[in-house]
């Protein structure tokens, strides 16, 4: 075998232009982690920060939505108030009941009480909030398990 | 050739070295500054935004749940000065919106005062007026021109105190103010609770660092035991009755005797609670807000089953017990009469109430003795407050041998009722005994609170017990023999009741006016098992001064509407032995 093969061989791998491309090249990679690692917590932060401001609008509407329900329950009350209530039954042909108009019946067994019924209760809103905001990572991670598992979820 | 290129290399890496020493030295004093200590107080000002919370006043609901007062959105509307750039247009619009003065809104858009940013234009302004105004701006907004804008228009929206019954139990729930502060009534006695408590909270202006703020509870609600429609009934029949007998007041307490409920207080002086800037209109006093409870008044003859229960209660007299009533009885050196200064002859204690004797009364409370009587009198609570659960109730006045103004002869005038000063629900607590075997019920108005989705349901307060079950029933059926034993207008036919009248002259600085009177009357019923107690008091009638014409009559009416509202059968039903 001739030895000018692995002269140029050598040659070409210690040629300056070549190491000074293996040393760009290790440069722009360097570049390129330091660029992707930018990217990356520049979406980090930009997500964090977009979620902040949704956050901040959603309390903000909770809070608007708190006051509009406040005031539509004045506003129901204010048309069955019982001035209108009563104008309503006056119209629709009733009228206020009179003594002489009163029938009562014994019921045999019936225990009479004239005790005015237990305050009503005013209707509650149920909020349900889904999983995804009360959960802990442990309890996804446990209810993966057990629907994997074919167990209850 | 290599050392002129070092050289030059040598030169500009020591130029821009020193631009960046010189850059370092700049930073390390722009950071030490005399400015710098400002811009730092700025910066911690701008990262932090501190915002108060305040919790929507809690509800007043009545038994059936019935909004009484709620909250109502109100906006306060005010102008950025800086963003305004068509002052003529904004102010042409907020003038006719909100009806205020053009020239002097635009004055003031042109020329705000030094440092102005923000005009708050006017607060509480309704939904309607904003919407308005709302609309004109997203129109202008739509048309894409620049000009006319309504640029620089702030809405900010908070809540405001409604009453949706308007004047109905205005005098048991009292009203809030602009600045969230109740006054008179359930407001101002639950103030605090219904209030809530406002928190302070600092919210970074950075979106990274948003972090959850604290939930403010609304306020406690609060559940009445008033009725709304016996509310409304009791107030149409004193307005009624204030036209009918002509008086200067009318009051109607209804009250359940086994629990100290109030189902209704009714008054004639009312007002529109939306309206509350009216209140010293209305009202010359502000005992006049809820006379029920603050208006103490001399009442007369009501008094007289206090004094003849304590003398049931030591076994002093039976129902049975005869009276020669000689038309006058001398005490502390004073002769005392009858209502009409006649001598009614034999009599037995069920007469005595029966026919009102002054005379009698006065015997009764002489054999009890100054320190018995009102030993007794104090035990039933006058002269000290009920403890009701409304603001501003007046305590009256017992006055008692060693007070200053007391004499001999008061043994005998008070036991008539004269003498005496009692608010309505005095009366009311103190005649519960009788219908609740002996012990005194404390009257209330709140019977639940409701907080955080959980609710509290009050138990009734129970007072000493004056008097035994015994002399309770006994003093309550001759009540009733008594009521049934003459032509009396507080009869209800088919329900067999107990009830006294009261005619009390009011005191002058001349003496006692021969045609003024406070007529008032308590009744309850049915005698077997007391579901009602009502009060009636008419402040000076003028069709008849007696209390048998007037309050008599009303207290008819009175329990004839609580009697078909509870649906309560008469007694013949009721008591009818099954077959």
């Amino acid at each position: 075998m001739s030895v000018y093969p692995l002269q140029w061989l050598h040659a070409y791998r210690e040629a300056p232009w070549r190491i000074r491309r293996q040393w760009l090249a290790v440069l722009f990679l360097g570049l390129l982690t330091l660029l992707l690692l930018g990217w990356f917590s520049l979406q980090a932060s930009l997500g964090a920060a977009l979620l902040g401001r949704e956050i901040q609008s959603l309390r903000a509407e909770a809070s608007r939505l708190e006051h509009l329900n406040a005031d539509l329950q004045v506003t129901l009350a204010a048309q069955t108030r019982l001035e209108v209530m009563q104008a309503r039954a006056l119209a629709l042909g009733f009228h206020p009941a009179d003594p002489q108009e009163r029938q009562y019946l014994r019921i045999p067994g019936y225990l009479f009480s004239v005790t005015p019924s237990p305050p009503a209760n005013k209707p509650q809103l149920v909020a349900s909030l889904p999983p995804e905001y009360t959960q802990s990572l442990w309890d996804w991670m446990q209810e993966r398990f057990l629907s994997l598992m074919g167990g209850a979820p | 050739m290599r050392e002129e290129f070092r050289l030059r290399m040598a030169l500009v890496a020591g130029g821009v070295g020193l631009f960046a020493l010189l850059i370092l030295a700049r930073l390390f004093y722009i950071q030490n500054s005399a400015e710098a200590e400002a811009f730092r107080i700025q910066a911690d000002v701008n990262e932090y935004q501190i915002t108060y919370l305040y919790p929507p006043r809690g509800e007043i609901r009545d038994r059936q749940g019935h909004l009484l007062a709620g909250n109502e959105l109100v906006y306060e509307v005010g102008v950025a000065l800086e963003a305004v750039n068509d002052p003529k247009t904004l102010a042409a619009a907020l003038s006719g919106a909100l009806g205020l003065d053009y020239e002097q809104v635009y004055a003031h858009l042109l020329h705000p005062a030094p440092g102005e940013k923000y005009w708050m234009v006017r607060d509480f302004v309704s939904r309607d007026q904003v919407q308005t105004l709302r609309q004109m701006q997203e129109q202008l907004e739509a048309s894409g021109k620049p000009l006319p804008s309504l640029r620089g228009l702030v809405f900010r929206e908070h809540l405001m105190r409604s009453y949706p019954e308007k004047s109905l139990a205005s005098n048991v729930l009292g009203f809030v103010n602009r600045e969230n502060r109740g006054y008179f009534g359930i407001e101002e006695k639950y103030n605090d609770l219904l209030a809530g408590r406002p928190i302070a909270v600092k919210v970074p202006t950075n979106p990274l660092q948003a972090m959850e703020t604290p939930r403010v509870p609304q306020g406690t609600s609060l559940i009445l035991s008033l009725d709304r429609t016996l509310q409304a009934k009791m107030e149409a029949l004193a307005d009624q009755a204030l036209q009918e007998y002509g008086a200067k007041r009318v009051v109607i307490v209804v009250m359940q005797p086994r629990s100290g409920e109030i189902l209704a207080m009714a008054t004639t002086l009312r007002m529109d609670l939306n309206q509350f800037w009216k209140y010293a209109e209305i009202y010359p006093k502000a005992v006049d807000f809820n006379p029920a409870i603050s208006y103490a008044y001399e009442p007369g003859s009501v008094v007289k089953i206090f004094p003849m229960a304590a003398a049931l209660e030591v076994g002093l007299v039976t129902p049975d017990t005869p009276f020669w009533d000689t038309g006058s009885i001398l005490v502390g050196g004073r002769y005392l009469y009858n209502w009409n200064g006649a001598a009614w002859g034999r009599q037995d204690m069920v007469g005595c109430l029966q026919h009102s004797l002054n005379v009698c009364l006065a015997w009764v409370a002489l054999q009890l003795g100054a320190p018995r009587f009102y030993e007794f009198m104090d035990r039933f609570g006058f002269g000290h407050p009920t403890g009701i659960d409304l603001a501003a109730e007046a305590a009256g006045r017992l006055k008692k041998p060693g007070d200053a103004d007391w004499y001999p002869v008061d043994l005998g005038t008070n036991a008539f009722g004269q003498g005496i000063a009692v608010t309505p629900i005095q009366v009311l607590m103190a005649a519960s005994a009788f219908a609740n075997e002996g012990r005194m019920v404390i009257p209330h108005v709140v019977s639940a609170i409701e907080r955080d989705g959980s609710r509290y349901t009050l138990p009734p307060q129970y007072a000493a017990r004056t008097i035994s079950p015994k002399t309770a029933h006994t003093l309550s059926a001759m009540l009733a023999a008594a009521l049934e034993g003459e032509d009396s207008t507080a009869k209800v036919p088919g329900y067999r009741l107990a009830g006294k009248t009261g005619t009390a002259q009011i005191p002058t600085p001349l003496g006692y006016s021969e045609a003024r009177t406070n007529a008032s009357f308590i009744g309850w019923g049915p005698l077997d098992d007391p579901q009602f107690m009502i009060y009636v008091w008419l402040e000076e009638p003028s069709t008849s001064i007696w209390a048998s014409e007037t309050a008599a009559p009303l207290f008819a009416r009175a329990a004839e509407q609580v009697i078909l509202h509870l649906k309560i059968p008469p007694d013949a039903v009721r008591m009818a032995k099954e077959h």
